[in-house]
């Protein structure tokens, strides 16, 4: 990842300086006009702004704070970007490490693969000091062309691990339901054309989020919970006629089960989702307005990107 | 042609007002006959029972809740198969059990009329607008001669297979929803009482990989073809991440049932030596459980992006 960001930095005119733990990993870097620096130390005293993209807690946590660390060596008034996938916890430490020498922290993992790396289509969640965020906006917006501000210190990182964490989740769950449908006697590619073409195929997993949950409006449904309870009964029923172990989808049937027995059944499936909050201590309940204005913003870049 | 229709509830009631505007001659049945009114006023004929709907069409629709009631419509006394005659075309919109769609289909048979599953998804607004997907299942043959009807319900209508092969699709597709749903609660409780705002988190995620891309489009390059090297991204990764989102949970209070199910997934995986491999390899291992193997011949997938045709919607194949 941080190859190809440190690349784009270079071609959009930044003057850059490197460090690696392999010093051959700078050498393209080197060619294009970067100056090599020994230590994290040596980067921090000559820049105004660092970067660090590591493999994850241990690794930026020797790079910001130990031997010849990245802290020694940078000046008051300049800023860390971490755009390392990171513990909050963790960030949230370094921050006030960092602060107390009157240097900003901030957490600005990013999203895209190696593919969005390299193209610059990726995006950054920035959780920290927004004068810093919106101080270095252009620097952000020459690695990554959705760099945008979270909330306080971590909250980029916590953002990128719902991200992460729910697509390995959904990953699981999508494993299972693929398994019974190609037992059940459907080609893969026969069965993935289809399903691309439902409701859910037709959209990412996060915009039927924004009908019921994050407004917390349950009522009148879209489809009742008793239909989804019989649904995916019916699908469980089917996996055990032809032997396929279902292990999230038993357990989403579960929570269904558990909704109804609330007396929730005539209210939208969603509603499901509340039990969560309940055991989590969490409510969510987003005004409409604001809902209805991300979703119109959200469609608008994207017809522009699609252009 | 003269069509028949069964059910008119929040699905149905749309379904078949769509057929009604594209002209085709329609005959109606509801429990409730208040629910036909509206078909009726715009010219449908109403008849007291499904035998007596199956005796005055070509071919029956319905749209009910589920097996029960399907099997009731279908094979009950006064039931569409008392109705209807030789070489006549039953389609069952339901979401229906693939166990019962083939005993449905079995029984008709015997008579000399067809019986195809055909569930729909795209909810009520996509039976409203006619966006919605069809799934059918039974005799090529007999889909291609009513194609044209099927035309007027959704603009997604598809041959899947033999006769239950529609309700073993949709029923993927709603189990995949439902399991997705549970597994989304879990990280937004997390990411909220981790203390980002609700909205700022959606929009944030949004843009993100899996929010750039539709839900099942994350099974092209690697759970399609089989092919799980080189990594794009590497399991060894993916575990750290899950390991501090759940370790996150734990620290806040937020319980993760499915995230912490997908981590002893991922561990389980690494425990084989994946680690290098790409984060996708744990899913081998419930292909592995059930008995089932994938690899989908690389082309084949490239066709049917193109055929998909919504090009700027469409992900790069490796």
């Amino acid at each position: 990842m941080g190859a190809h960001m440190a690349a784009n930095l270079q071609k959009a005119g930044h003057d850059l300086i490197v460090h690696d733990m392999r010093q051959d990993a700078a050498d393209p870097h080197i060619a294009a006009g970067a100056t090599w620096a020994e230590s994290p130390q040596a980067v921090g005293a000559d820049s105004d702004v660092v970067f660090l993209s590591l493999p994850g807690p241990p690794e930026v946590k020797a790079v910001a704070l130990g031997d010849k660390s990245l802290l020694s060596g940078m000046m008051p008034g300049s800023a860390c970007f971490d755009l390392s996938t990171n513990s909050p916890t963790l960030v949230r430490q370094l921050h006030a490490t960092f602060v107390e020498k009157g240097v900003e922290f901030l957490d600005a993992p990013v999203s895209g693969g190696p593919r969005g790396a390299e193209s610059g289509k990726l995006s950054l969640w920035i959780g920290g000091a927004e004068d810093a965020f919106n101080t270095y906006k252009p620097v952000l917006d020459a690695i990554g062309d959705r760099a945008a501000y979270i909330g306080a210190i971590g909250a980029g990182s916590v953002a990128k691990l719902v991200h992460n964490c729910g697509g390995k989740s959904v990953q699981c769950a999508l494993a299972e339901v693929f398994t019974l449908g190609v037992k059940a006697g459907i080609p893969p590619l026969k069965l993935w054309e289809t399903v691309r073409q439902g409701i859910i195929g037709r959209e990412n997993p996060f915009d039927s989020l924004t009908r019921h949950f994050l407004r917390n409006h349950y009522d009148p449904p879209d489809f009742t919970l008793r239909l989804a309870q019989k649904d995916v009964s019916m699908a469980l029923e089917l996996a055990r006629e032809v032997g396929v172990p279902m292990r999230f989808a038993s357990m989403a049937l579960e929570e269904i089960t558990e909704a109804m027995s609330r007396g929730w059944a005539e209210r939208d499936a969603r509603v499901a989702m509340v039990l969560q909050q309940e055991r989590a201590g969490v409510h969510i309940a987003v005004d409409d307005g604001r809902v209805d204005a991300a979703v119109a913003k959200m469609a608008t870049e994207r017809a522009a990107n699609d252009n | 042609m003269k069509v028949g229709f069964v059910g008119l509830g929040m699905m149905g009631k749309f379904m078949a007002a769509n057929l009604q505007e594209k002209g085709f001659d329609l005959v109606v049945h509801d429990l409730n006959k208040a629910a036909a009114e509206p078909h009726i006023a715009a010219g449908a004929a109403w008849a007291d029972s499904p035998k007596a709907l199956g005796e005055a069409v070509d071919v029956v629709f319905s749209s009910l809740p589920g097996p029960p009631e399907v099997e009731a419509v279908a094979l009950g006394e006064n039931g569409l198969l008392a109705g209807m005659s030789k070489d006549g075309a039953y389609f069952d919109l339901s979401t229906n059990s693939p166990t019962v769609v083939r005993r449905i289909h079995a029984v008709f048979a015997e008579k000399g009329v067809h019986m195809l599953d055909a569930p729909v998804s795209g909810g009520p607004h996509g039976a409203e607008s006619g966006k919605l997907a069809l799934w059918i299942g039974g005799p090529e043959a007999v889909y291609n001669k009513h194609k044209s009807v099927l035309d007027a319900i959704g603009d997604r209508a598809n041959y899947i297979g033999d006769i239950g092969a529609g309700s073993v699709a949709k029923l993927v597709h709603n189990c995949s929803g439902y399991a997705m749903q549970c597994a989304l609660a879990e990280v937004f409780t997390l990411g909220v009482k981790a203390g980002v705002e609700p909205l700022a988190l959606w929009e944030a995620v949004r843009q993100g990989a899996q929010g750039r891309r539709r839900t099942y489009d994350g099974l092209i390059n690697q759970f399609l073809p089989g092919e799980y090297d080189p990594a794009d991204f590497a399991l060894r990764l993916a575990h750290k991440d899950v390991s501090l989102a759940t370790a996150l949970g734990r620290e806040i209070g937020v319980p993760m049932r499915m995230a912490n199910l997908a981590l002893e997934e991922m561990t389980e995986a690494m425990n084989r030596g994946w680690g290098n491999r790409d984060s996708r390899s744990p899913m081998i291992l419930q292909l592995e459980r059930a008995g089932v193997e994938i690899a989908v011949d690389k082309d084949d997938i490239r066709a049917a992006l193109e055929r998909d045709g919504a090009a700027n919607d469409n992900p790069k194949l490796n």
